[in-house]
């Protein structure tokens, strides 16, 4: 039987069974390239694991004394930024309304003729783009909000997963179906609206049990063609979109480029 | 202290290998270890009390990639004086040391994180594809590219000595 080179390298990991291991030394013994190549993986092996054994105190200069209070100021940090991400309670201050008010009177006049003067532009910014395409909003989406730490999304799968398939479907016009990611360890976590070519688009958000996210956004635009799948890099975030009838997608996320591709099949698939 | 504390606690040494095994410095070894810990203390509530170090080796490694993401190209910088601290000198020649130093240093970094999952945490091929979310055949080709890359460096191809003159 033909050894392959991932069975090289079970058998240079230690995770061939006994027999199979057996087979191995044996084709080992009768091909001294592949003998040649098992040994300089045997000790690279040899050589990363002597580098970098676990550190002990007392041959370093690293203190390790201080893990416990890493563990508990980084447990602090976190806390904290739980504490900043709630949301402040509102107090309304009667006073402070009674004081405002002719201020808002002054300023419900003026805003009615700002009103009138934006009426007049608002026909000429009719099909204005916000931005041009596609890939460019899903990279500068993911971008702008898979960091953010109090509001990634408008509305959290978690708070009512109906109500946010139901709003983003009607904002697109589409019978919306959030793709299940779970596959490939991805939950939905959210949603909002995105400006895109002038028009409402949807991004959902996904996120994994690490903590890392991506984002899907689907836009409409009826005079659109149908493309094959198309990939852009910009600023380490990988985008995978493509367009099917009048409704364009777009996956951005920090994930390689492989799967990305397979997480961009996986929704293709189910929409 | 909560388990989840104690667990991270327990690993600290391990998530501190493999950010050195992964850096071309201490101090990056040290800014990639707090950026995990930060990732995995936000996420606290993610975590279902399955295997922590599995979980925050992934978090390590996604880390690992946007960190390099971010950084524009400069070219690697080994510093021999911060490699001796973070090894306990078991490799006794330096200049050895330092070629392998630089011939991982050259690795794509997906190549290398599995490289150092299955050498230094004895990761299943199985289980690194589980964590990283990627099929099995992408595993061994990337470590396969990792080894032959090594191998060809070691042998004398694209060597660039960071040794300082004595």
């Amino acid at each position: 039987m033909a050894i392959t080179e991932n069975d090289l390298h079970s058998f240079v990991d230690g995770m061939l069974s006994d027999e199979r291991t057996v087979v191995v030394e044996q084709w080992l013994a009768e091909h001294p390239d592949d003998a040649a190549k098992v040994q300089k993986w045997f000790e690279q092996n040899e050589a990363l694991q002597h580098m970098f054994a676990m550190p002990e105190e007392d041959l370093t200069d690293i203190s390790y004394e201080n893990d416990e209070a890493l563990i508990m100021a980084m447990s602090k940090k976190a806390e904290q930024a739980e504490q900043d991400a709630k949301p402040k309670k509102q107090w309304f201050d009667w006073r402070m309304i009674a004081a405002a008010f002719p201020m808002l009177i002054i300023g419900g006049i003026t805003g009615s003729l700002g009103t009138l003067q934006y009426a007049e532009r608002q026909s000429d910014m009719d099909g204005f783009a916000y931005v041009q395409n596609l890939p460019e909003v899903s990279r500068a989406s993911f971008a702008i909000y898979s960091g953010e730490k109090k509001h990634p999304v408008e509305v959290r799968s978690v708070d009512d997963k109906e109500h946010l398939i139901a709003w983003l479907g009607k904002r697109i016009d589409k019978k919306l179906t959030p793709p299940d990611l779970t596959s490939k360890g991805f939950n939905l976590f959210g949603g909002r609206i995105l400006p895109l070519e002038g028009k409402p688009s949807a991004m959902l958000m996904y996120e994994d049990i690490t903590g890392e996210r991506l984002t899907l956004v689907i836009g409409q635009n009826k005079n659109n063609e149908d493309t094959s799948f198309s990939f852009a890099q910009k600023d380490g975030i990988q985008t995978f979109y493509w367009i099917d009838q009048e409704f364009g997608y777009a996956i951005s996320g920090k994930m390689s480029r492989v799967q990305m591709e397979a997480i961009a099949n996986v929704v293709y698939e189910q929409l | 202290m909560d388990d989840f504390e104690k667990n991270l606690l327990q690993l600290l040494p391990n998530l501190r290998r493999y950010a050195l095994s992964l850096s071309a410095s201490v101090g990056d070894a040290e800014d990639l270890l707090h950026d995990c810990l930060e990732k995995a203390f936000a996420n606290k509530s993610k975590w279902r009390g399955g295997s922590i170090k599995s979980w925050a080796m992934t978090i390590m490694t996604n880390q690992f990639r946007n960190r390099l993401r971010k950084k524009t190209n400069s070219p690697p910088t080994v510093s021999i004086d911060e490699v001796s601290i973070a090894s306990n000198d078991a490799v006794s020649d330096p200049l050895e040391m330092d070629k392998i130093l630089t011939a991982i240093d050259q690795l794509p970094e997906d190549n290398r994180a599995v490289l150092m999952l299955v050498v230094l945490e004895n990761y299943s091929y199985l289980e690194i594809s589980k964590m990283l979310n990627i099929p099995m055949g992408t595993v061994m080709s990337r470590l396969s590219r990792a080894r032959n890359m090594i191998a060809e460096i070691l042998d004398g191809h694209n060597i660039v000595s960071f040794r300082r003159p004595s």
